[in-house]
């Protein structure tokens, strides 16, 4: 990995840490867990359509378990791994199928894997199957909040990426 | 820079089709929750779990005056649980986020109250009311 590789992709997590931290000041308006706008995810969106999914994953990791320093909880780590890595994964998978102008797609796949990611880890947590009952609710606002954040990184990887592969 | 291009044969029909997956499913779980929003009839009973175990079970129908009580956590974490006729709901905890306490006062078996951090949940079932209400062997 070349010097420049490695300092852009350290600047991506610096970015995405960054919208973390600004996401984290946004108080909730809906009072149920995992229910998160999960901009930090336009990161991952823009590195999975630039860069490799290797490069993309260590992003992802980086940012995982840096931000759960930054918020000061370890139990929240177990979710956002376990989210993350399915997330991840749909992503890719979706991603491989799909052209670059359908990226808000391949965003609500991303945030509804995300969503059953942390549910499974709430379920291993409490052993308590009315946790499936959040299912649904999740399944909708994730389908809203992915939709947005895949729009985000649509207008980035037009107006914003251009820009990027310049320096 | 661009290193992963992704090439498909089809992308548009492929985007449509999956559009049209993620509108079904948008619809059928909206379509759930507004079915699951049932007229709360039965008896309502409350389930407290912690990490799986069951501590208590109150019965709500037969609470007259609320009252509360304190349950720790085994990370010495606590939750304030406050028991009111026909509702249950988490008081005051001292968890990172507190949204089990902002979840408010549950009052039918539709959404459980959670509290991850500490690993409680409170769940509430409904029994299908009092013995004449329930089918009689004509409805067999």
């Amino acid at each position: 990995m070349s010097v420049k590789k490695l300092a852009t992709l350290s600047v991506f997590t610096v970015i995405a840490l960054t919208i973390f931290v600004a996401e984290s000041a946004i108080p909730n308006p809906v009072p149920i867990p995992g229910i998160k706008l999960g901009l930090a995810n336009i990161v991952t969106l823009l590195l999975l359509m630039n860069f490799t999914p290797a490069e993309t994953f260590w992003v992802l990791l980086a940012r995982i378990l840096l931000s759960s320093v930054f918020s000061g909880q370890i139990v929240t780590l177990f979710y956002s791994l376990c989210g993350g890595i399915l997330c991840f994964a749909a992503m890719y998978v979706i991603n491989r199928f799909l052209c670059a102008r359908f990226v808000f797609i391949t965003s609500i796949f991303g945030a509804l894997f995300h969503n059953i990611g942390q549910i499974l880890v709430a379920y291993a947590t409490t052993r308590t199957t009315g946790i499936f009952v959040y299912l649904p609710f999740l399944t909708v606002s994730g389908i809203i909040t992915g939709l947005f954040t895949g729009l985000c990184a649509y207008y980035a990887q037009k107006y914003l990426m251009p820009h990027v592969k310049k320096l | 820079m661009i290193t992963h291009v992704t090439k498909s044969k089809n992308p548009v029909f492929r985007a449509i089709l999956l559009s049209v997956f993620l509108i079904l499913l948008f619809a059928a779980s909206l379509l759930y929750l507004f079915a699951a929003r049932s007229p709360h009839t039965g008896r309502l009973t409350a389930r407290i779990y912690q990490n799986g175990t069951l501590l208590t079970t109150i019965d709500l129908s037969t609470v007259t005056e609320a009252y509360s009580f304190t349950v720790n956590s085994p990370d010495g974490g606590h939750n304030t649980i406050e028991v009111k006729p026909g509702a249950v709901g988490i008081k005051e905890a001292d968890c990172p986020d507190r949204l089990c306490v902002s979840m408010g006062y549950a009052d039918s078996s539709l959404l459980p109250i959670v509290c991850l951090p500490h690993g409680l949940v409170i769940e509430i079932e409904e029994q299908a009311a009092a013995p004449d209400t329930l089918p009689d062997a004509l409805s067999y």
